[in-house]
C-alpha cells in the first residue's frame, strides 16, 4: 500500500512538474521569433 | 560559418516546395499568395559542407510595404538582425508569367550577390503554350537560369550543381542593370509625359521596359482561343449569389462528413481504449495505483485521443482547401463585406488559417499593410473556431442534438450545427472589426489589391502530409501535456478523499459564478481547467464526471455520463441549452495560452494581448449566459 | 476629353494601359504589379454594389477595388 502511495505521488509531482515546465519552455519559445519550426510552431519539438 | 543562401521571388511560385525538396523539410506549402511569412531555416548537405537554405515570404517588390515583406529586404540586404550576411541568392520565378516575376530579378541583379534564377512551374509554362529559350535568356541575365518542376522535383540536381558553384565562389555578381543615370540618378524610363513626374512610375517602367528587351525574342506563345479551366470555374465560385450558395453547401457537407465518416473510426478507438480498461483492471490489485491508470490515465488520455479521425478530417478538407486555389478567392468574394466594416478582404485569409489553429492565422497577418488593420485582423482570429474546440463540438452534439439525416446521410442536424458553431466565431467578429476599426484602431479603408493563383489539383502527397502531421502533434500532445494535465486533475480529484476532494471544494467555491451559465460545478472546474489548452477539457469532464473505463457496455462512456449528470436534487444536468451555452463558451473564448503568448510577440505588448484575452472572455461569459438563460425562459432544451 | 478608367469597363472588355495615377503605396504596388503604359488588361469579372473587379493583367489574374481600378488610366 504504501508503495503505492509512493509511486501516485511521485506520478503526481512529475506531472505538475512537467506542466510548469512545458508551459514555461513553450512561452519562452513563443517570444523568441524561432525560424526553424512551421507556421504552427507547436508543431515542432525544436 | 556555414554559407547562407536565400531563396526569393514574388509570392506562390514555389519557393517552399523548392526549400522543402532541398531540405527535406515540411513548411507548409499552399496555392495562395502569403503562405510563408517569415524566413525559415534549413540545411542542405553537399559534399562541400553544409550549406544553410533560407526560405523567404514573396514579395513582388523590394520596396516593402508588409511585415512579411520587410524581411525580404532585410536579409537581402543583410540587414536583418540575427541573420548573417548571404553568399548567394536564388530567385525563384514562375515561367508561366514571366514578365512581371523579372521586376523583382531587376531589383535583385542590382544589390550586388551571386544570384541563381530558377524557373519554376516550367509544366504550366508549357500548358499553356509558352516556350522560352532558356540558354538565350541566361546569356541576356548574365546569371544562371534553371528551368525546374519544383513540385516533382525536376531540375533539384542541376540547381544542387550551381548551388555548389556559389558556395565555390564561381559565380561571378551579375553586372547591374543599370537603368538609372549614374549621374543624375533619374531612371531611364524615355518618358517624359504626364505619367513621367513620379519617380515610381519612372522606375517601374524603366524596369518594364528593360523587361520587354530581355524577352523580346526569346518567349513564345501560342495563342489560344479556349478560355482557361480557371477562368471558367471563377465565373461560378466568385460569383456573388452562386459563389457564397456553393460555399455554405460545400461546408455543410464537410461538416456532416466529420460525422457520417470519422464517427465509425472514433468507435474503434473508444471501444480500443475500453479494452485497455478493462485489462488493466483485470490484472492490476486494487488501489490508489490502479485508480491513478484507469481513471487519471487511461480515462483523460483515452477519452482526448478518441477525437483524432475528426481532426484528421478537419485538416484533410483544410489542406485540401489552401492547395487548390479557393483561398484568394474566399478573399475576393469577402472583399465587400470587408470593406463595408472598415478592413480588405486580404484580412480574410488569416481568418481562415485560423480555423487550424489561431497561431499560424495571427502570424499570417504579416501580409498586411497597415499595422492598425493587422492588430484588428490579429484580435479577431482566435475568434475562429480551431480545431482544438472540435471536440468539445462533436462530444455535447452527439450527445444532445437528434442525428436526423437526408440525402442518405449528406445533409443532417448535427452537421448543421457543428457549421453554425463555426460559423458563430466569424459572425461575431464582424460588429467587432467594425467597432474597433471606430475606436481604438481608428483609421481608413486599406485598399485591395490581390493576386488570384490560377486553380490547380491539389497535391495529394500535400493534402496527406498535412492531415499526418497534425495528427502526429494531436498524439503527442495527448501523451504529453494532457497526460500531465489528468494526472494532476484526476489527483485533485481524489485526495484527500474520493467524497470530499479539492477539486469539488474547488468547484463549490466558483459555483456561484458559473451558475448563470446553467453550469454545475464540475462544468465550471472542467471548463476552468481547459483554459491553459482546450483539449484539456474533455480529459477533466472524464475524471469530474466519474467515466469508467472499464464498464465498457457501450463505448461511448463520455457521452453517456453527460447525458445521465443530474443536479445533487435529481434534475438533469445537460439538456439542449446548457450544452449550447458551453459550446457557445467555448467558440468565443480565448482558451489558449499559446495564442496569448504569440499575439504578445506580434503586436510586440502586453497591452493587445490582454485585451484579446479580456474581451473574448468577457464575451464568451456574456453570450453563454445569455443564450442559457434566453433558452431557459421559454423552456426550450432544459 | 473625358478620361478612360479602368472602373469604367464592362466585363469582358480590353484595354491599354495609359497611366497610373499618384504615387502613393497603393500606385506604386500596381506599378509594380505590371500595371505600366502598354500592358493590356481585360475585365473577366465585376461584382456590382462595390465588390472587387477581376482583371486579367498580361496574362495573371488580378483583383482590385474601383477605387483603386480609378487610379488607372487606359489608352481610348
Ligand atoms: N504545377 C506546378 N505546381 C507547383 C510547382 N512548384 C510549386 N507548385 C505549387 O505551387 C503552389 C505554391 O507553392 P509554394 O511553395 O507554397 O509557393 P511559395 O513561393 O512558397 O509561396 P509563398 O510562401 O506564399 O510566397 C503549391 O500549390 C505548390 O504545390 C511546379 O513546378 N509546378
Ligand atoms: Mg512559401
Amino acid at each position: 500500500m504504501t508503495a503505492q502511495f509512493v509511486i501516485v505521488g511521485v506520478v503526481i509531482v512529475g506531472a505538475v512538474v512537467y506542466v510548469s515546465c512545458r508551459l514555461w519552455k513553450e512561452w519562452r519559445h513563443s517570444q523568441s521569433g524561432c525560424s526553424h519550426c512551421p507556421a504552427n510552431h507547436l508543431n515542432s519539438k525544436k | 560559418m556555414k554559407p547562407a543562401i536565400a531563396f526569393l521571388g514574388n509570392p506562390n511560385t514555389g519557393k517552399t516546395t523548392l526549400f522543402n525538396a532541398l531540405t527535406g523539410l515540411r513548411q507548409q506549402v499552399g496555392n495562395y499568395p502569403g503562405v510563408t511569412v517569415e524566413r525559415k531555416h534549413g540545411q542542405l548537405t553537399t559534399p562541400h559542407g553544409v550549406v544553410e537554405l533560407i526560405d523567404l515570404p514573396g514579395t513582388y517588390s523590394l520596396a516593402a510595404q508588409s511585415p512579411d515583406e520587410e524581411v525580404v529586404a532585410n536579409v537581402l540586404r543583410g540587414h536583418q538582425k540575427g541573420e548573417q550576411p548571404l553568399s548567394g541568392v536564388v530567385v525563384i520565378v514562375d515561367a508561366s508569367n514571366l514578365k512581371r516575376n523579372l521586376y523583382l530579378v531587376s531589383q535583385v541583379l542590382e544589390v550586388g550577390l551571386p544570384t541563381i534564377v530558377v524557373l519554376n512551374m516550367m509544366d504550366i509554362a508549357k500548358r499553356r503554350g509558352v516556350t522560352i529559350d532558356v540558354t538565350a535568356l541566361e546569356k541576356r541575365l548574365g546569371v544562371p537560369v534553371i528551368p525546374m518542376k519544383a513540385n516533382v522535383g525536376g531540375g533539384v540536381t542541376q540547381l544542387n550543381a550551381a548551388l555548389m558553384q556559389v558556395v565555390a565562389g564561381q559565380i561571378k555578381i551579375p553586372k547591374p542593370v543599370g537603368l538609372r543615370d549614374p549621374e543624375t540618378g533619374k531612371w531611364q524610363s524615355g518618358r517624359t509625359d504626364a505619367c513621367g513626374d513620379h519617380p515610381i512610375a519612372q522606375e517601374a517602367v524603366a524596369r518594364y521596359n528593360w523587361i520587354r528587351g530581355v524577352l523580346h525574342g526569346i518567349v513564345f506563345q501560342v495563342p489560344s482561343t479556349r478560355s482557361h479551366f480557371s477562368d471558367r470555374l471563377d465565373k461560378v465560385l466568385t460569383h456573388r449569389v452562386w459563389g457564397t450558395v456553393i460555399f455554405v453547401i460545400v461546408m455543410l457537407f464537410m461538416f456532416q462528413a466529420i460525422y457520417s465518416w470519422a464517427g465509425p473510426l472514433q468507435d474503434m478507438i473508444d471501444n480500443g481504449v475500453s479494452a485497455l480498461g478493462e485489462w488493466v483492471g483485470s490484472w492490476m490489485p486494487s488501489g490508489v495505483l490502479k485508480d491513478l491508470v484507469q481513471d487519471g490515465v487511461i480515462g483523460g488520455v483515452g477519452s482526448v485521443l478518441v477525437f483524432l479521425p475528426q481532426i484528421v478530417f478537419l485538416f484533410l478538407f483544410i489542406a485540401f482547401l489552401e492547395d487548390c486555389g479557393y483561398m484568394a478567392r474566399a478573399a475576393f468574394l469577402m472583399d465587400r463585406l470587408f470593406a463595408r466594416i472598415g478592413l480588405s478582404g486580404k484580412s480574410f485569409i488569416p481568418m481562415l488559417s485560423s480555423f487550424a489553429c489561431a497561431i499560424p492565422g495571427v502570424m499570417a497577418t504579416r501580409t498586411i499593410e497597415n499595422r492598425r488593420d493587422r492588430f484588428v485582423t490579429i484580435l479577431v482570429s482566435p475568434l475562429m473556431s480551431c480545431s482544438a474546440r472540435l471536440p468539445v463540438y462533436t462530444l455535447l452534439i452527439a450527445a444532445f442534438v437528434p442525428s436526423v439525416t437526408w440525402m442518405g446521410g449528406l445533409l443532417g442536424f448535427q452537421g448543421a450545427m457543428l457549421f453554425a458553431m463555426h460559423a458563430l466565431g466569424f459572425a461575431v467578429a464582424i460588429p467587432i472589426v467594425w467597432i474597433l476599426k471606430r475606436t481604438v484602431l481608428k483609421g481608413a479603408t486599406p485598399p485591395f489589391v490581390m493576386e488570384l493563383p490560377s486553380y490547380k489539383m491539389p497535391s495529394l502527397k500535400l493534402v496527406g502530409w498535412r492531415a499526418l502531421d497534425r495528427a502526429k502533434t494531436f498524439v503527442q500532445s495527448a501523451g504529453t501535456i494532457i497526460l500531465a494535465m489528468s494526472v494532476v486533475i484526476w489527483a485533485l480529484s481524489y485526495f484527500p478523499t474520493a467524497d470530499h476532494n479539492y477539486f469539488a471544494m474547488m468547484g463549490h467555491a466558483i459555483e456561484p459564478l458559473v451558475k448563470p451559465l446553467g453550469w454545475d460545478w464540475r462544468i465550471g472546474m472542467s471548463v476552468l481547467a481547459a483554459f491553459p489548452a482546450r483539449e484539456v477539457v474533455i480529459a477533466a469532464m472524464a475524471t469530474s464526471f466519474n467515466v469508467n473505463v472499464a464498464d465498457g457496455d457501450d463505448s461511448s462512456g463520455i457521452l453517456q455520463a453527460l447525458q445521465n449528470a443530474t443536479w445533487p436534487d435529481g434534475a438533469p444536468l445537460f439538456g439542449l441549452a446548457v450544452a449550447m451555452s458551453v459550446m457557445i463558451f467555448f467558440a468565443l473564448c480565448c482558451q489558449c495560452g499559446a495564442t496569448v503568448a504569440i499575439i504578445r510577440r506580434e503586436t510586440n505588448s502586453w497591452k493587445w494581448a490582454g485585451f484579446a484575452f479580456a474581451y473574448m472572455t468577457i464575451l464568451a461569459y456574456l453570450a453563454a449566459a445569455i443564450v442559457y438563460q434566453v433558452m431557459a425562459y421559454f423552456g426550450v432544451g432544459i | 476629353m473625358a478620361m478612360l478608367k479602368l472602373n469604367q469597363l464592362t466585363a469582358g472588355q480590353e484595354a491599354t494601359v495609359s497611366y497610373v495615377m499618384g504615387d502613393g503605396p497603393v500606385s506604386q504596388r500596381l506599378l509594380e504589379m505590371g500595371m505600366v503604359p502598354g500592358a493590356s488588361v481585360k475585365v473577366t469579372q465585376l461584382s456590382p454594389w462595390g465588390g472587387p473587379m477581376m482583371v486579367n493583367l498580361d496574362g495573371y489574374s488580378l483583383s482590385l477595388r474601383s477605387t483603386e481600378a480609378d487610379l488607372i488610366t487606359l489608352l481610348s
